[in-house]
């Protein structure tokens, strides 16, 4: 059953007035160091606004900036990638360039060339990456 | 005199006297308006906490907490939405602070290997109830209706105790009470309606 089946009778309401009136009359007769602690809580809130107003208004919110440093980093590699592009060099492995793979493809030269002296050019792979010098 | 105090406008103005120029108009007039508000609503709330809490000192923690968090996070919302935003925190504070107390209880308990109850359970209407400096005779029988009554609502289930203070303390109409507990309508509504049945079960034909 709820209040609302249920209508508030006239002793219900006589009692719901007579405490709200004391309760507000309790509210009214708070102790001085109550009502001095509550002033300064009041204060402490509004140096709050004084905290804020002193920050500037356009700040990054504090949830995009993980999402912003990934962002960043990605951009970053990106970046290194694309005006970095013979860094793979630099470690040792060996890069052809675009325009030698062009070369071969367009010279006259049949793929038998290549399928006969396969052991050769084997071995020449393995003793440029490997070999000494 | 009511013995509050309205924060003077030299205090104001101390308060925004870093500010750059250009903001310090607007930000005076917010910190006007919350000021206005919180004075409205700081002795109401205390009372709340405090008969939540039965403990004067952790309800002005809880309500200064609750003050400083309206502060921080919705003073730039609409000011007609402060009063249930500010209820929900300060009913998000008290459940804490509750649920940290039996945390706390249990652990002493455990830890002295006995079995008794938490103190602060027990209520103490008489402690609870407002003071009454050189109180006159004519109060006398304010003082003992309204201790019964402090009483009475320390032993309300939580949501029975904090539907009744938000309307009937507060004046909260429903659908804001409703937000400032987190519920729907219709659970304010039966919460209310038991709590005054339980306190008028309570306090019977001995409340003066």
């Amino acid at each position: 059953m709820n209040s609302e089946e249920t209508p508030i009778t006239a002793e219900d309401a006589a009692f719901e007035a007579r405490a709200r009136a004391l309760l507000g009359d309790s509210t009214e007769a708070l102790e001085g160091r109550i009502r001095s602690r509550l002033t300064a809580a009041r204060f402490a809130a509004l140096g709050e606004l004084e905290k804020r107003a002193s920050q500037p208004r356009f700040r990054i919110p504090g949830h995009w900036l993980p999402a912003g440093a990934v962002a960043a980093a990605a951009v970053l590699a990106v970046a290194v990638w694309v005006v970095r592009p013979d860094a793979g060099s630099a470690a040792g492995v060996a890069v052809v360039s675009p325009v030698e793979d062009a070369e071969i493809l367009a010279s006259n030269d049949g793929p038998e060339l290549y399928s006969d002296d396969a052991d050769f050019y084997e071995w020449a792979g393995s003793d440029s990456n490997g070999g000494p010098g | 005199m009511d013995g509050s105090v309205t924060l003077p406008r030299d205090e104001l103005l101390s308060l925004s006297g870093r500010v750059p120029a250009w903001l310090r108009e607007g930000d005076l007039d917010a910190t006007r308006e919350l000021d206005r508000f919180l004075k409205d609503v700081e002795r109401r709330a205390f009372r709340i906490a405090q008969i939540a809490l039965r403990n004067p000192d952790d309800a002005l923690d809880v309500v200064q907490e609750a003050m400083i968090q309206l502060a921080r996070s919705y003073s730039t919302r609409p000011s007609e939405e402060w009063k249930p935003l500010f209820h929900r925190i300060l009913q998000n504070r008290i459940h804490d602070w509750q649920r940290r107390r039996r945390t706390r209880s249990k652990v002493i308990a455990w830890w002295t290997g006995g079995t008794r109850e938490d103190d602060d359970e027990t209520p103490d209407p008489i402690e609870n109830a407002p003071s009454s400096e050189a109180a006159p005779t004519t109060r006398l029988e304010n003082d003992e209706a309204m201790a019964a009554l402090d009483g009475a609502l320390t032993r309300l289930p939580a949501r029975q105790q904090q539907a009744f203070l938000l309307r009937n303390l507060e004046g909260l109409d429903v659908a804001a009470t409703a937000a400032a507990m987190g519920c729907s309508e219709g659970s304010v509504k039966t919460h209310y309606f038991r709590a005054l049945k339980s306190l008028r079960a309570q306090l019977g034909e001995h409340w003066p």
